[in-house]
């Protein structure tokens, strides 16, 4: 039974990825289905996705990491494979008080994911190793 | 959201501010603002303020501030008494708030505790009861203006200090004042008095809206969305979806316990478990009459409402949703806004314990990932279905070796179907141990060798490239005979060719296979650009390092089918001999046609081969230095030679002297020496024999100081000394040859040969090797082993035929002489051991 909302929304990703793929678009009861699941940050990172506020950085080793804009102004890096946000909320609502499942970063990163809406950016490796070690994070 | 950094800083400083003002407070304000302000005297202003409030509610002299959770007024004294008003709020969104951290919350919260009355909360005590409900705090744009105040965002206010003054724990804002907002002091007073009168009017209002109040509330931001986006899509949504829920809520429940079951659409849950998942309920239930067993997920607000609980019945009004997921064991039930639980009158205490005891599920883990690229299953799955294509389909093949290689995953044992063109065909033999199963393991070889039987196996190898420029040594059995090998390199070689049901070997690296790699090298740039990896049809435009690693792969003749010619395919450039020589050998490898006009065995047991071979650039006239006029090919055991070939090889006469291709010999140090790697072919093209030189014009060089070891010679001389312990003869068999002779008791003249058993007149055979003085200069010493027929004619000359005389000998000029020269010393003096060699 705990498992079954990290599924559902897995599923739904899926279900989003594919329908996106197919149509460009979204029905409605796709993203009512998103707004219950991950509540009331759906809106915001939906507001980020369509400021195209998620930028895919690679560098040539392979590394991947992914760039939000915050609405502040400031950038928060996520990872590839590690549900993870550096942002206040993530540490807070997540992490500590265990009442969410995302933040409106990474779901963000989710949703751009799903759609493939990404910015795409190539980076050196150094600034990889500089991005990946939290240097360049205030950089926009 | 950059407005976030000032209100911080005020914030900071917010216990050393005087807030709050009251008319009465003005002139003290005004002359101390740095002052702090005990909470006592907030407390009375308060009091005050709540009492002039109720009695004045237009206020005309004086200026009233009053300070709510986001609202601050700034007055000054005056005749006109103008009144600031700053409207000032905190972050509406949750996730932007970052700099806020629990920390100034709390020191936020115990300010509003400080100055929340007795009167204070009683005024606001119907906001309370309703706050206790409140879950998503409703915040009010920064931007929204004095004027835009509406009912709503003011019942916001309240509803907001209500859940401040209450314990709940949120990582929103809630207060910030601001006394000092240069930019809006220009407010007059009587646009205060509306948004004052609009403030004390509105809560009656809300009292009626709270209970109905949904989730969404908190979707009533002022936000401006992208037009067309999907944010702005959700949005009305949810404000639809809000309303919808809201009036639902209205609507009489008398219904409900009654005839719900009997409605269609309406899911009836009786509740096994209740669990906490990342703030939403999730509860196992039982799905009734009969419909087996469903997990239904609740958000916070319809679970705080609900409050259920095991054993509770729930109704769930359409519209909801049921997802099956694969790994759940429960379809999933979702959108269950419009629930309602069905209440006993003897579980209504119950509920509340056991929500108390409720399970709270672990947190999702950071490991993980909500959205799984799906590239690689993709990837596999297309793998695994261009396997099964038929054989030499290969509409559906790979055009990466290393997406095939990828593609059979971690056990390297098949993969293909792969678009390949094959550069190079070569034949080499491995040295194989009988009985052994793991022939190729050194230290394992070295054990057995001793005991092991040794098989000397030919095989047969493929250099293989793929679009995006990858290499893989493709490795199978040899054909048997010398028809098929050709016909074999003459189908594949260059062709566009089709690779399936291969093994991996291993890989390969530059330094541990450099000979393959300065094959590779040769190959390199390609013909044709490279094909981007994951770009499709884009070539690579800029310069390229050769690969540095490569896989060798195993299979069987079958294995590979040949299709078309192919543009990437790189000929060897055959060249001169005086071009290689001159080259500053940028490539390690060669290609060349040449004579071959002497052999030599060398190494151990005779198996390498020394080719000594010239063509017409090197026979030509003209001389340039440190060029020779013959070159030496040192033909490792290693390479398969064929039978063809090393029949010319083994005879090599003045009437015939074998042409040869050479394919892919590696130049180092001026040496030129044929690898496995490499490919030897008799050059049988009869126009080619026209530039040969002649026979007997080969040209070799003229001895001289300079004149390296292993190399060949004409040498002129005259005798100086004579090596007598060298100087011998023996009677040969004059039929064969062998030295094996009997000589016949009675005659000594008559001798039996053991070979072959005649009883002839023996051939008398000679030795000699004379030290010779050379014209140029006499301070090397030349030491020759002279042939038969030179030492004949030497000892002729003195005429004593059968034996010679040192006096006789010396002084005699020999030569001009071909010889091969063995050994050159320069340590101390120049020393030079040759052989007079038959060309």
């Amino acid at each position: 039974m705990a498992t079954c909302l990290p599924a559902v929304a897995e599923q739904l990703l899926k279900d989003l990825h594919k329908t996106y793929l197919e149509k460009s678009q979204i029905p409605d009861e796709l993203l009512i289905a998103l707004r219950f699941i991950f509540g009331s940050c759906t809106l915001q990172a939906l507001d980020l996705v369509d400021q195209r506020a998620v930028t895919r950085v690679s560098s040539p080793s392979g590394r991947v990491v992914f760039q939000v804009l915050g609405g502040s102004g400031r950038v928060y890096t996520c990872y590839t494979s590690c549900h993870y946000c550096p942002c206040p909320a993530f540490s807070f609502s997540v992490l500590r008080r265990n009442e969410s499942l995302v933040c409106k970063h990474i779901l963000a990163v989710y949703l751009c994911q799903a759609m493939g809406l990404c910015q795409q950016e190539q980076v050196s490796d150094q600034h990889m190793t500089l991005i990946l070690s939290g240097r360049t994070e205030l950089d926009p | 959201m950059n407005a976030m950094a000032p209100f911080l800083k005020r914030k900071k400083k917010l216990r050393d501010m005087k807030c709050v003002l009251f008319p009465e407070d003005v002139t003290e304000t005004f002359c101390k603002r740095r002052i702090p302000e005990t909470p006592k005297a907030t407390k009375s202003s308060w009091e005050r303020c709540g009492d002039s409030f109720l009695d004045t509610p237009g206020m005309e002299k004086h200026i009233a501030g009053r300070q709510t959770g986001r609202l601050a007024q700034t007055s000054t004294s005056g005749g006109e008494d103008p009144v600031h008003i700053a409207w000032t709020s905190s972050e509406d969104e949750q996730s932007d708030s970052e700099q806020q951290l629990p920390l100034s919350h709390v020191v936020t919260k115990s300010i509003l505790r400080s100055r929340s009355t007795p009167r204070a909360s009683s005024r606001y005590s119907r906001f309370l009861s309703t706050g206790a409900d409140t879950d998503e705090l409703p915040t009010i744009d920064s931007e929204s203006e004095h004027e835009d105040i509406s009912t709503e965002q003011i019942s916001l206010v309240s509803a907001e200090i209500s859940d401040c003054s209450s314990d709940s724990d949120h990582n929103t804002s809630k207060l910030d004042s601001s006394a000092q907002e240069q930019s809006q002091q220009n407010r007059s007073i009587s646009e205060w008095v509306r948004s004052a009168q609009a403030l004390l009017q509105t809560p009656q209002k809300q009292t009626d809206k709270n209970p109905s109040k949904t989730p969404e509330d908190s979707g009533k931001k002022k936000r401006k969305f992208e037009s067309q986006g999907l944010a702005e899509r959700l949005n009305r949504l949810q404000c639809r979806q809000r309303s919808a829920i809201s009036f639902w809520r209205h609507q009489p429940v008398a219904g409900f316990a009654t005839g719900t079951e009997e409605r269609p659409g309406v899911l009836v849950l009786h509740v096994h478990k209740v669990q906490e998942v990342c703030g939403m309920r999730a509860a196992l239930c039982h799905r009734h009459p009969d419909r087996g067993m469903s997990v239904a997920l609740f958000s916070k607000e319809t679970a705080n409402q609900l409050a259920p609980s095991t054993g509770d019945t729930i109704h769930v009004h359409p519209p909801w949703q049921s997802l099956t997921v694969d790994g759940e064991n429960y379809p999933i039930i979702l959108n269950t806004h419009f629930s309602q639980k069905v209440v006993g009158d003897e579980k209504q205490d119950n509920s509340v314990k056991l929500l108390c005891l409720k399970e709270k599920a672990k947190p999702y883990p950071l490991t993980r990932c909500l959205w799984k690229s799906e590239e690689n299953s993709t990837q596999a799955s297309a793998s695994n279905k261009q396997y099964t294509q038929t054989h030499g389909d290969a509409g559906s093949a790979f055009e990466s070796l290393m997406e095939a290689l990828e593609a059979c995953g971690t056990s390297a044992t098949v993969c293909g179907p792969v678009e390949v063109v094959v550069q190079r065909i070569y034949f080499y033999s491995v040295t194989q141990m009988l009985h052994t199963s793991l022939p190729r393991h050194p230290t394992l070889s070295k054990c057995r060798s001793g005991r092991a039987q040794q098989q000397h196996v030919g095989r047969c190898c493929l250099l293989v490239q793929d679009v995006y420029g990858m290499f893989s040594e493709v490795e199978m059995q040899c054909a048997s005979s010398e028809e098929e090998q050709n016909d074999f390199t003459k189908q594949m070689l260059g062709k566009t060719c089709l690779l399936q049901g291969l093994k991996v070997i291993r890989r390969l690296t530059r330094e541990r296979c450099s000979q393959l790699f300065s094959l590779i090298d040769s190959l390199w740039p390609p013909a044709v650009p490279l094909q981007v990896p994951g770009e499709g049809s884009c070539c690579q435009t800029v310069k390229v390092a050769a690969p540095r690693f490569c896989y060798r792969l195993a299979g069987q003749r079958d294995s590979v089918s040949p299709k078309c010619s192919s543009p990437l395919y790189r000929p060897p450039l055959i060249q001169t001999l005086r071009e290689i020589l001159q080259d500053e050998h940028v490539n390690q490898r060669c290609s060349f046609k040449c004579t071959l006009i002497y052999t030599r065995k060398q190494g151990k047991e005779e198996k390498d081969l020394l080719l000594f071979v010239t063509d017409a650039s090197l026979q030509d006239e003209q001389r340039s230095e440190g060029v020779r006029r013959t070159l030496p090919v040192y033909v490792n055991s290693t390479s398969l030679l064929q039978p063809s070939v090393l029949q010319a090889i083994a005879a090599p006469s003045p009437q015939f002297r074998p042409r040869f291709i050479f394919t892919d010999a590696v130049i180092e140090q001026g040496k030129i020496i044929i690898t496995g790697e490499s490919v030897v072919q008799l050059d049988l093209d009869p126009l080619q024999h026209q530039d040969i030189p002649s026979p007997q014009s080969v040209v070799l060089d003229q001895l001289s100081a300079e004149s390296p070891s292993c190399s060949l010679c004409t040498v002129t001389g005259v005798v100086m000394d004579i090596d007598e312990n060298s100087a011998y003869s023996w009677p040969t068999c004059s039929q064969c040859g062998g030295d094996c002779l009997e000589a016949s008791e009675d005659n000594p003249d008559v001798y039996s040969c053991v070979a072959c058993g005649l009883v002839d007149k023996p051939c008398k055979k000679m030795q000699l090797e004379v030290f010779l003085s050379c014209p140029p200069s006499s301070h090397w010493t030349v030491k020759i082993k002279l042939q038969q027929k030179s030492i004949m004619s030497l000892l002729n000359s003195t005429g004593h035929a059968e034996g010679y005389e040192a006096e006789a000998v010396l002084g005699k000029s020999v030569g001009p002489l071909n010889a091969f020269i063995h050994v050159v010393a320069r340590s101390s003096a120049l020393w030079m051991a040759l052989e007079e060699i038959i060309l």
